[in-house]
């Protein structure tokens, strides 16, 4: 009986499992193989990717506007979370809880063509500069652009995951840190803050992990300057049919994500886990 | 009697009987009495504070006692500024606390949860209020070492509190609380979460940190034992509002209301008709026809010259009388009644007894059998006239 009981979860579970290690470890297995064997076996694809100066231009790019849009939402999103938190009762924060939900629901094309039409010479954004006099300013093809729409993708999924870890603060601590004499502003900084710390580091680094990957949004929203690493890996299978490129730069990708993420999480997140 | 009975017991005058009270006093600097006058609380259109008014001595231990829903802890906020009263003022030492925030009041707060910093030290825990003040590093570690070495914390300083034991805690939020040296200790039930041998070792601890620093505590409890064990000074809460204040021998033995009585000892009541008072006592007529005298310092304040009154009595004030003896005299009551119950109290019995119109506990050296008819007798001068149970005394 005991036996059956203790099998009973991991046979439950076996079919799911299996799944998703496949769907994980087979293709990244496919895609190492084709990286070092196509067209030929050996390192020359990376050599290629590494040495390509339109890759390291890809890829400083890939960096930088992930870095803005995650900064983006940490400025933007952080208060919103906050205030999710504080004042979620507030008919305000429902609407905006709403908004959010409903923006995380909605396709990444469908956001970046309407900010396509948003920023566009025939938009909204710009019939208003017009009228101020302000001329006709080209707003699309160009990075900020490209970092509005990012923000805009990210920003649902950074504050409801920052939301769902700042609601298991206890407020009741900031309470006692004013009641021992501190200001509001010193209690938030010096209690709030810290136990917040784990929550801004996750959103912000998975949100960021999220953003290296970007296809859409710079296709639509960038010019060539906004070219980023994924374009490069779409462009590489659809005009040349290289796949073995392809397959080096969505591997190297991949690590360099991983080890990004490493890093931050190493740096941000001293010691956190041991919160009780 | 260090207590000083009040006419309708809702403001408590006490002396302080305490060393640390007689130190301060002793000072000749003006008291610091904390004085909550006409406090009156709602949330949400509900009031949940009718007019508390509570006069706290300097260097007293002041207990707000009771059930749940009766608005002690709301007293207990308001007095640390985390809740504005509707209407009101809390004075400390004659400066009015009202409108401040809590981090100008300089109270220590010990809360019902601790509400210890996680992600700091035992030892940054009990800074936190000393950096607040931006006090000198060597100076701050002298006062950290000194009060966790009143509560014995000196081997923890460097753990986190998560890996300290609930006792260890409370001891944390109790140094973090005291280490500012603030004028005023608030504490809301402390000892809640804690195990009940645990709770008799802190108990100690408390009076004993209460004598040493000599500062006015301020606690809040449900429970009755723990208020007589910890206080100088006890005041019980209903309903929003003060039912009595005094000492807990005061109240104990001058109970204002039955619901003081039942509160603080687990009283039997019968109702009565008082039919005179005069200077040898109150004379009252019982439901079946009895009638008797109850001294006159047996009389709650509050109760009328005649009409509907109860006499309250305790299981422990009574005993049981032996067949052939049941008519013991004049200056006694008796009540006979069936054993309904028999618990042990370890060295008694409790029974309780149905007779009739009137149930009744009482103590009772030897068991008796369930069903079985026991004549039990209370002396008149351990009996009390109070008020008929809505009147409120």
């Amino acid at each position: 009986m005991r036996r059956r009981v203790d099998w009973l979860p991991l046979l439950a579970g076996l079919p799911g499992c299996a799944v998703l290690l496949g769907l994980f470890l087979l293709p990244v297995g496919f895609l190492i193989a084709r990286s070092v064997t196509d067209p030929k076996l050996g390192l020359s694809n990376y050599h290629t990717i590494i040495t390509s100066p339109a890759y390291g231009h890809a890829a400083w790019t890939t960096l930088w506007l992930s870095g803005a849009a995650v900064l983006g939402c940490v400025l933007l999103g952080t208060p919103v979370a906050y205030a999710l938190v504080r004042a979620g009762d507030h008919p305000v924060m429902r609407v905006v809880m709403a908004v959010l939900i409903l923006s995380f629901l909605t396709s990444s094309l469908v956001r970046a063509y309407a900010w396509f039409l948003m920023l566009g010479t025939q938009g909204p954004v710009v019939a208003v500069t017009n009228a101020l006099g302000l001329g006709k300013p080209q707003l699309l093809f160009n990075s900020f652009a490209v970092i509005v729409g990012m923000v805009h993708y990210l920003l649902p999924i950074y504050t409801l995951m920052l939301y769902g870890s700042l609601r298991s603060i206890r407020y009741e601590l900031v309470t006692a840190a004013e009641g021992l004499g501190a200001k509001h502003a010193y209690a938030l900084r010096t209690v709030f803050l810290p136990l917040a710390r784990p929550g801004l580091v996750n959103g912000g680094s998975l949100v960021f992990v999220i953003a290296l990957g970007f296809f859409v949004t710079p296709a639509l929203l960038g010019g060539a300057q906004q070219t980023m690493l994924s374009q490069l890996i779409a462009q590489a299978v659809q005009q040349f049919g290289d796949f073995g490129a392809a397959a080096a730069t969505g591997f190297l990708l991949l690590v360099a994500s991983l080890a990004l993420l490493a890093a931050v999480r190493r740096v941000l997140l001293p010691k956190s886990a041991r919160y009780g | 009697m260090p207590g000083v009975r009040t006419p309708n017991g809702r403001v408590a005058e006490l002396e302080p009987a305490m060393a640390g009270a007689a130190k301060a006093t002793a000072s000749g600097r003006a008291a610091r009495d904390l004085v909550v006058s006409n406090v009156r609380k709602a949330f949400d259109r509900t009031e949940v504070l009718h007019g508390v008014d509570l006069h706290v001595p300097e260097g007293a231990f002041a207990t707000m006692l009771g059930p749940s829903g009766s608005g002690k802890t709301t007293v207990l906020r308001i007095v640390a500024g985390f809740e504005r009263p509707d209407a009101g003022t809390v004075t400390l030492g004659g400066k009015d606390l009202t409108a401040l925030a809590p981090r100008a009041r300089g109270l220590g707060m010990v809360f019902q949860s601790y509400a210890l910093f996680p992600h700091l030290t035992v030892e940054d825990n009990i800074a936190y209020p000393l950096r607040v003040r931006r006090m000198k590093a060597a100076e701050r570690r002298r006062r950290v070492a000194e009060y966790a070495g009143r509560v014995q914390l000196e081997p923890y300083l460097g753990r986190y509190p998560h890996e300290l034991s609930g006792g260890q805690q409370q001891r944390v939020a109790l140094a973090r609380a005291l280490v500012f040296e603030p004028r005023l200790l608030l504490l809301d039930e402390p000892l809640g979460a804690l195990d009940k041998r645990l709770r008799t070792d802190i108990q100690e601890q408390l009076k004993e940190l209460h004598r040493e620093i000599g500062i006015t505590f301020i606690h809040v409890t449900h429970d009755q034992a723990e208020a007589f064990a910890l206080s100088t000074l006890v005041v019980i809460m209903r309903d929003g509002g003060v039912e009595q204040a005094g000492a807990p021998e005061q109240l104990f033995h001058e109970p204002a209301t039955l619901f003081v009585a039942d509160f603080v000892g687990g009283a039997n009541a019968v109702p009565a008709t008082l039919l005179e008072r005069g200077v040898h006592g109150a004379h009252l007529q019982l439901h079946d026809g009895r009638r008797l005298r109850v001294p006159p310092a047996q009389v709650a304040p509050g109760v009328g010259a005649s009409g509907d009154v109860t006499l309250v009595f305790r299981p422990d004030a009574g005993t049981t009388l032996a067949s052939g003896d049941e008519h013991p005299g004049d200056d006694v009551l008796t009540l006979a009644g069936t054993v309904r119950d028999v618990t042990y109290l370890g060295g008694k019995y409790e029974l309780s007894l149905d007779g009739g119109g009137a149930r009744a506990r009482v103590h009772s050296g030897a068991a008796a059998a369930i069903g079985a008819t026991v004549h039990a007798c209370w002396a008149l001068d351990c009996c009390r006239v109070v008020g008929q149970p809505d009147g409120g005394g």
